[in-house]
């Protein structure tokens, strides 16, 4: 735990909102997708190429896919919607026509539902996050420079990388 | 603000290479382990893989050492491959499809022995204990009982009629035995009478008066009474006795009839009815082959599923879902091909402690899109063990209706000895084997399998008493053929077995049989002869003393109607008054 706020602190000084939200957003959808995945892989690349929030990533990878386990039935059905779709089949024939295409796994229905969904969720989800974190800085990151106390705590230290820097 | 953070590309990159490291070094481990978990499930036997080589970048790879282990029987394996190894097409691994463009299968092995054995001794001794006990069934008709035994054992009629004949006949000797007391006292009867009559011959002389000839008149009345009421009684006698004969000669023919209804009635229920002949060869050769079948019938099974066809599989696809996993859905190809296929193989395998090599052709998981059917070929040729030796197996599913053949001919396939049963080992055979079966529609089973041994020699393995009956029975045997006719479906197989070991064992069966019928209905005649003799004995006493009775009965009767006679000559009315008319004249004569 100790090493992971370490590494939490060092990798999330000077972030700003979005920095963190679109690391909560890209480990929802890195949640849901199921692991050993084309898609899953580009989401970690993306993670670690822009300049995100680490830990707030993996975090919410972790909690994410416990979510996902629970999902996994409404994941299929609305990928086997979507990839039964009547006007996206000349899309999907055609991908699927496409070498090495089959590998991203694009036409399995689990893959295509927690894809779907992740990304429909992913945007209001960004600004949510964003919007919480300012109203976080706003009115309460001062609670955690005046009760003394409170910083003895390892667990604030954690919640500290949210205040960003003054 | 940077968007984009470098260290953490580095980072990425160092994490790219230790993956890839990690896969170089332990890709072929990690498949061998998911390969040995797949074919444990997919052929739900324990696989075992010695070792998994790749080369990424050729797309080569080789396997050593695949056993398949049999579910039943762990210390067996079911198969056992030395090297599979093959290479697969990128082109259309592109497309996530499997196509192996060369397969080379080395060292098949079926029914390879571990070195601990399944079974405990004791177990596999029950076990054939078990075995040749099935056989006697048949051949316990050749076991008569001893005529003894079942005289013991039966209700003879004959016994049943000569005792109710002792029973009556000794209670009618018994009565006569009473009258012939009384029949003696006729002796007696006849000398008074006698005497009486010499009496009223001395009176007739003396006749005076007309008194005295009433009173010699009266006593004539009395004496011809006497005789009638005799003679009434002996005619008695004479009836009873007359019915009395007529039993004896009932009892006679009663148990002559009894007799021959005993005789005939045991032959029936003792002798043999050999008119459907023995199935000898299915209740020998009936269990192996059933094992043989299951056996290819599990084989089948195993491979079958592999070869379903497209819509099929595409269907079942879209019906099967594991948690996690989710379906894939499949669109229509712009190139359409088979998911697997296998273009051509080589393969050799050891079979009859002989290398068989062969090639197959056109595997496909599609045959639809394939079109093309899915074709093995083995051949050997001569060696120690037979002088030739090919298969040829075509799994056709480009037509409508599926269509499976197997063709398979050996010829002088040395046995050292085949032992059937635990009772008799064929030895030193040369067996010349052609099958040819078909599966329609993956379920209906039809074809036909020949063995044709030559130059064997049976030995009966038995050691009870009957030993030497089977011995005389399989004497100089030394060629006959089993055809084996398969029907029915996969669920439920049905074959039918003909040989002409069936006939050869029926004639002389036959033979052996009818000498020991023929022993034996002598044995059984005689006893019953014994039996009927005794009774006719004992009625032939009694036959005796009714003759006795008989004759004595006559001539007592013969002397009373003398005397009777005599009676009626010398005491006759009219002479008697002639006499006296004579004699009173005589008196008045002046």
């Amino acid at each position: 735990m100790n090493y992971i706020f370490k590494l939490l602190k060092a990798l999330n000084s000077n972030q700003a909102p979005w920095q963190i939200s679109l690391a909560f957003v890209l480990g929802m959808i890195l949640g849901f997708l199921p692991f050993f995945n084309f898609f899953s892989f580009f989401v970690i690349v993306l993670a670690f190429v822009i300049n995100i929030n680490i830990s707030m990533f993996i975090l919410s990878s972790g909690v994410f896919a416990t979510i996902g386990l629970l999902l996994d039935p409404v994941f299929d059905k609305v990928g086997y919607a979507i990839l039964t779709f009547e006007p996206l089949i000349p899309l999907w024939t055609f991908l699927y026509n496409i070498p090495y295409v089959q590998w991203t796994g694009y036409n399995n229905t689990v893959v295509m539902g927690s894809l779907a969904i992740s990304l429909l969720l992913a945007v209001p989800i960004f600004f949510i996050t964003n919007r919480l974190i300012i109203k976080y800085r706003e009115k309460l990151a001062w609670i955690f420079d005046r009760i003394p106390i409170l910083r003895g705590f390892k667990i604030f230290k954690f919640l500290e990388t949210f205040k960003g820097q003054e | 603000m940077k968007i984009f953070r470098w260290q953490g590309i580095i980072i990425l990159l160092v994490l790219i290479a230790l993956v890839s490291v990690f896969f170089i070094f332990f890709f072929d481990t990690l498949v061998k382990k998911t390969l040995e978990k797949t074919l444990s499930t997919a052929l739900r036997r324990p696989v075992e893989i010695q070792s998994f080589k790749s080369n990424i970048l050729s797309l080569k790879f080789t396997i050593q050492n695949i056993q398949v282990a049999d579910k039943k029987n762990p210390y067996k394996n079911l198969v056992q491959i030395k090297k599979v190894a093959f290479d697969l097409s990128s082109e259309k691994l592109a497309f996530k499809k499997y196509h192996i463009e060369n397969l080379s299968v080395e060292d098949i092995a079926l029914n390879t022995q571990r070195k601990t054995p399944a079974f405990t001794k004791e177990e596999q001794e029950e076990r054939e204990k078990k075995d040749s006990k099935k056989i006697p069934n048949i051949f316990e008709k050749l076991k008569f009982p001893s005529v003894e035994e079942i005289l013991k054992k039966e209700k003879l009629k004959t016994v049943e009629v000569g005792k109710h004949y002792e029973k009556e006949l000794s209670y009618s000797i018994q009565e006569w035995k009473t009258y012939y007391k009384d029949i003696q006292k006729e002796r007696e009867h006849i000398e008074k009478l006698k005497q009486q009559i010499k009496t009223l011959e001395n009176q007739v002389k003396h006749i005076k008066s007309l008194d005295d000839i009433k009173k010699i008149k009266e006593n004539v009345k009395s004496l011809k009474a006497q005789i009638d009421d005799r003679l009434k009684k002996i005619k008695n006698l004479k009836q009873k006795l007359k019915e009395d004969t007529q039993k004896i000669q009932n009892a006679y023919k009663d148990i002559n009839q009894a007799y021959k209804y005993d005789l005939n009635y045991l032959k029936n229920k003792y002798s043999l009815d050999l008119e459907g002949g023995i199935n000898l060869a299915g209740l020998l050769f009936g269990d192996t082959i059933k094992n043989y079948l299951k056996k290819g019938i599990s084989i089948y099974k195993t491979i079958s599923p592999y070869l379903k066809r497209g819509e099929e599989k595409q269907k079942e696809l879209q019906e099967k879902r594991y948690r996690l996993e989710g379906r894939y859905v499949k669109y229509v190809e712009y190139n359409p091909s088979p998911d697997f296929v296998i273009k051509e193989g080589k393969l050799s395998l050891f079979m009859f402690d002989s290398k068989i090599t062969g090639r197959l052709k056109n595997f496909s998981d599609n045959q639809k899109i394939y079109k093309k059917p899915f074709e093995i070929f083995l051949n050997s040729k001569e060696t120690k063990l037979f002088k030739d030796f090919r298969f040829y197996s075509k799994f056709d599913r480009t037509t409508k209706q599926e269509k499976d053949n197997f063709n398979l001919e050996i010829d002088n396939l040395k046995t050292k000895e085949i032992v059937l049963k635990n009772f008799i080992k064929f030895t030193e055979n040369s067996v010349n084997l052609r099958a040819d079966v078909s599966v329609l529609e993956e379920k209906i089973l039809n074809g036909e399998v020949k063995f044709i041994f030559e130059k064997t020699k049976p030995i009966i393995l038995r050691t009870d008493s009957s030993a030497e009956i089977f011995k005389q029975l399989f004497e100089d045997i030394n060629r006959f053929f089993v055809l084996v006719k398969l029907g029915g479906t996969l669920e439920s197989p049905s074959f039918k077995i003909k040989s002409d070991l069936d006939d050869m064992l029926s004639a002389r069966f036959k033979n052996l049989v009818n000498q020991k019928i023929a022993k034996f209905n002598t044995e059984l005649q005689a006893k019953l002869d014994q039996n009927r003799q005794k009774y006719e004995k004992q009625i032939q006493q009694y036959k005796k003393e009714f003759e006795k009775y008989s004759k004595l009965i006559s001539q007592y009767e013969s002397e009373y109607k003398q005397l009777l006679e005599e009676i009626k000559r010398k005491f006759d009315t009219k002479e008697l008054q002639k006499k006296i008319k004579k004699s009173i004249l005589k008196k008045f004569k002046f």
